[in-house]
């Protein structure tokens, strides 16, 4: 953190630590790919843009982002209509939400240490939302073992899952 | 109701969350109870990143970031001379005045310099093709300048964007220049052809086909703009940020990380690069063994750019010093293997000039180059091979090499008639040679060899092996050890072990594009036998409770063999060896001490090699060769 401040450069250290984080809390509060990646975005330029600024008072780094992160999105809210967007719980007070959005944080992690043919699949259904045929034919592999793979995938996050959760 | 399999009720699942979006608890279909706890999850998934979003971003905020620190290399006022941007191509060529007539012919490139050397090599000449100037010179292998044929490729293309990439192809065509790739659309809104010119450069062409691409590209349009092959994108990028002040435009990444294209910005310039893809022809200067091409930089500060570039790990091949020709320049090697010039112009010199100072620069430097004498020792190992080289012999030795050209993208390099009356043949894969014999009159007894061959994509070259008549061992799977791999059988009984090791390179450290797998029964006699015969070195040895060998790897000259004892489908097949060393008369010796029986005894060939041959104790065959003289190719 300090070096950050010292180092805007050290600043991409931050971002691998926290970039789940604050992805899963927008994605949350705001069910919406686009305007995620958007909000996200923003939340890191400020973040940025605002680092020498930032006090150490045992508020930690990433608390902060979220702070952000919930100004941003209530300030998208007065001046849009995305209120039927909203997670019914959208107004949640932010320390409540923050363990779920922890758990979901640490799962998207987990993604990235899959065998690389079952992230692959996982990450094309999931995060481009491509349908199994698409993605059998992006893979040049059959629709059937495109399936297996999702299945294989799934069912192995869910055991690094229990595994990290006793 | 037909019983549905598990991943199909769970693919249904996953469609059902998928299609609503916004619902906290969405509806489901029936699905067996098992599959509750993977459907909760797939529900969690539901806001999973996008790989490249997250990369893009982080880009982008690097990008701020250095902006807010660093000051942005200034183009204002540049020692750029008229007519140069800060990238220029230096291609070496082995005939630089040919070159020049082709690329008029092919390119459209007008002649701007000619400097002519004593000896009527060209020692430097620049040509004009579209908005940007092309350095090219002759090879002077004592100043580290060496062509495409000398150095066995080249891991740089020089790119194009042009407004009819069609027109561009036809014409070099009929000039004389060989397709790699044909002209046509590529999926990423590009329409694109590649190909070789007959020096051995490779040229890539392109023109945008929609209008998002075309204003991201316009700055460098008909500019050229070199394509760099590197064994690790990633490492590279980070070290031209830190060298040369680039700065990322984009970077596309597979899920392991390795770059498949990469565009980044130095001064007023592009260069792309994308990590090695030996299956597509895309090798790097280390597995070349080398680059004719240097990256030219005009500069600001030559000198603190220089240092910095050093400080990065940067390695110096000249300092920076004031040159005859009015720049102040000096030379590098990157971590990589590409090589840079970095430049400020001082002076303006008329080519009249440079020529009047380039006769006084050459009568300095005559004695001291005739001190260092002849160059005209034979190296022990030939240009482009190593210490081993496989060699497979097959009755249908033609079709082996049409599918090994076919499957493995195996580059042809000489194809002759041996001494038995068969075919004998050198082909490249990847940073790897191999010999070939066989057909014709041949009546020898084949020897069908088990390799390990490195690609970057494994599935892609499993299923064009079998496209081409190969059988399937195995279908490609992610193995325990840290690859992914497939094996198949080709037409002449040939084994290959296809693999792509995970993370940013995929080959491991210390082997190569192809490696000899043994099978042999009785594993630690053959490396027991290696190192008394061959002084070869154990690298590895992964062995059971009962001394069994499942894996082992020796080491002999700068190649590796690779062998576990036989079991199963893995019965031993011997293998033959061509082995380039410095006294084939000694290591023959060695080998019958050792325990072999002699095949032939050392021998001058009229082929340039003195050569001789054993067996091991385990039926592998074993030629030893020294070069004695060089023999021109046919």
């Amino acid at each position: 953190m300090e070096a950050a401040q010292k180092d805007p450069t050290k600043f991409a250290e931050l971002y691998e630590s926290n970039f789940e984080r604050v992805y899963a809390y927008i994605a949350w509060r705001i069910r919406h790919r686009e305007e995620t990646e958007d909000l996200t975005s923003d939340v890191f330029h400020r973040a940025l843009a605002s680092l020498p600024r930032f006090e150490w008072r045992g508020v930690p780094f990433a608390a902060w982002l979220i702070k952000i992160a919930a100004n941003l999105i209530a300030d998208r809210l007065k001046h849009r209509h995305y209120a039927n967007r909203l997670d019914p719980v959208g107004d949640d007070p932010v320390d409540r939400s923050l363990e779920a959005v922890e758990r979901r944080a640490q799962l998207f992690r987990l993604v990235d240490r899959l065998p690389v043919d079952q992230r692959r699949v996982i990450l094309m259904r999931f995060a481009e939302e491509k349908s199994i045929r698409e993605i059998a034919q992006k893979l040049g592999r059959t629709e059937g073992a495109v399936k297996q793979l999702q299945f294989r995938g799934l069912e192995n996050l869910r055991a690094r899952w229990d595994e990290s959760h006793g | 109701m037909a019983k549905r399999s598990l991943s199909q009720q769970l693919d249904e699942l996953v469609d059902a969350v998928l299609a609503q979006p916004e619902v906290p608890e969405p509806a489901l279909p029936p699905a067996e109870a098992k599959l509750a706890p993977l459907a909760h999850l797939a529900i969690r998934l539901r806001g999973l990143p996008r790989q490249d979003f997250k990369t893009r971003l982080k880009t982008d905020l690097e990008r701020s970031a250095n902006m807010a620190t660093k000051p942005v290399m200034t183009t204002k006022v540049r020692p750029i001379p008229e007519g140069f941007r800060t990238v220029t191509p230096y291609l070496c060529v082995k005939d630089a005045a040919g070159a020049i007539e082709f690329y008029r012919k092919a390119f459209e490139a007008t002649e701007t310099l000619r400097l002519p050397m004593p000896d009527g090599r060209i020692g430097h000449a620049e040509i004009q093709i579209g908005k940007s100037r092309i350095m090219l010179s002759d090879e002077f292998p004592e100043m580290g300048a060496v062509s495409p044929p000398s150095v066995g490729g080249s891991p740089v293309d020089i790119h194009f964007y042009v407004e009819d990439v069609d027109a561009w192809g036809t014409r070099a065509m009929a000039a004389g220049a060989r397709i790699l790739v044909p002209v046509a659309d590529q999926d990423y809104g590009e329409r694109y052809g590649r190909l070789e010119d007959p020096f051995g450069h490779r040229w890539g062409f392109s023109t945008p086909l929609n209008e998002d691409r075309a204003q991201q590209v316009r700055e460098t349009f008909y500019v050229a703009t070199p394509y760099l092959v590197v064994a690790d994108g990633a490492k590279a990028i980070d070290f031209y940020k830190e060298a040369f002040a680039a700065t990322e435009l984009m970077r596309l990444a597979d899920p392991d990380g390795r770059i498949a294209h990469a565009e980044l910005a130095i001064g007023d310039s592009v260069i792309m690069l994308s990590g090695a893809a030996a299956e597509y022809g895309r090798l790097s200067p280390q597995s070349l063994g080398g680059t004719p091409v240097t990256i030219h930089l005009y500069v600001e500060n030559v000198d603190a750019l220089a240092s910095q570039a050093v400080e990065a790990g940067a390695k110096i091949l000249r300092p920076v010093q004031d040159q005859f020709y009015g720049d102040r320049s000096g030379r590098f090697e990157d971590p990589f293997g590409h090589v840079w010039i970095v430049s400020a112009h001082i002076e303006d010199v008329t080519p009249e000039e440079i020529r009047h100072r380039l006769d006084g620069f050459m009568s300095r430097q005559a004695p001291a180059e005739r001190q260092q004498g002849p160059t005209k020792r034979v190296k022990p190992i030939p240009e482009g091979f190593h210490t081993v080289t496989p060699y497979l012999t097959a009755r249908q030795a033609p079709q082996l090499l049409e599918f090994l050209k076919g499957a493995f993208g195996a580059e042809e390099l000489l194809r002759t008639t041996g001494a038995a009356g068969g075919m004998h043949a050198e082909v490249r894969i990847g940073d790897s040679k191999l010999m070939i014999g066989g057909g014709g009159a041949w009546r020898g007894t084949p020897m069908p060899t088990a390799l390990h061959l490195y690609v970057s994509d494994t599935d892609a070259v499993y299923r064009h092996a079998l496209e081409l008549g190969a059988t399937s061992i195995h279908e490609p799977m992610d193995q325990n050890y840290g690859e992914r791999s497939a094996g198949v059988k080709d037409l002449a009984g040939n084994t290959w072990y296809i693999a792509t090791k995970f993370g940013p390179q995929y080959i491991p450290e210390g082997l190569r594009s192809v490696n000899v797998y043994l099978h042999p029964r009785g594993a630690d006699g053959v490396i027991d036998f290696l190192k008394r015969a061959f002084a070869a070195d154990e690298v590895a040895r992964y062995a059971g409770p009962d001394g069994t060998i499942y894996h082992a790897q020796v080491r002999i000259g700068d190649s590796v063999i690779e062998m576990g004892e036989a079991h199963g489908p893995y019965q031993p097949m011997p293998t033959m060896f061509y082995l380039y060393v410095e006294d084939a008369d000694a290591w023959y010796r060695r080998a019958l001490q050792a325990g072999a029986t002699s095949i032939s005894e050392p021998a001058d060939q009229p082929y340039g090699d003195r050569k001789a041959g054993v067996k091991d104790p385990f039926d592998n065959v074993w030629y030893v060769a020294t070069p004695i003289k060089h023999v021109p190719m046919s």
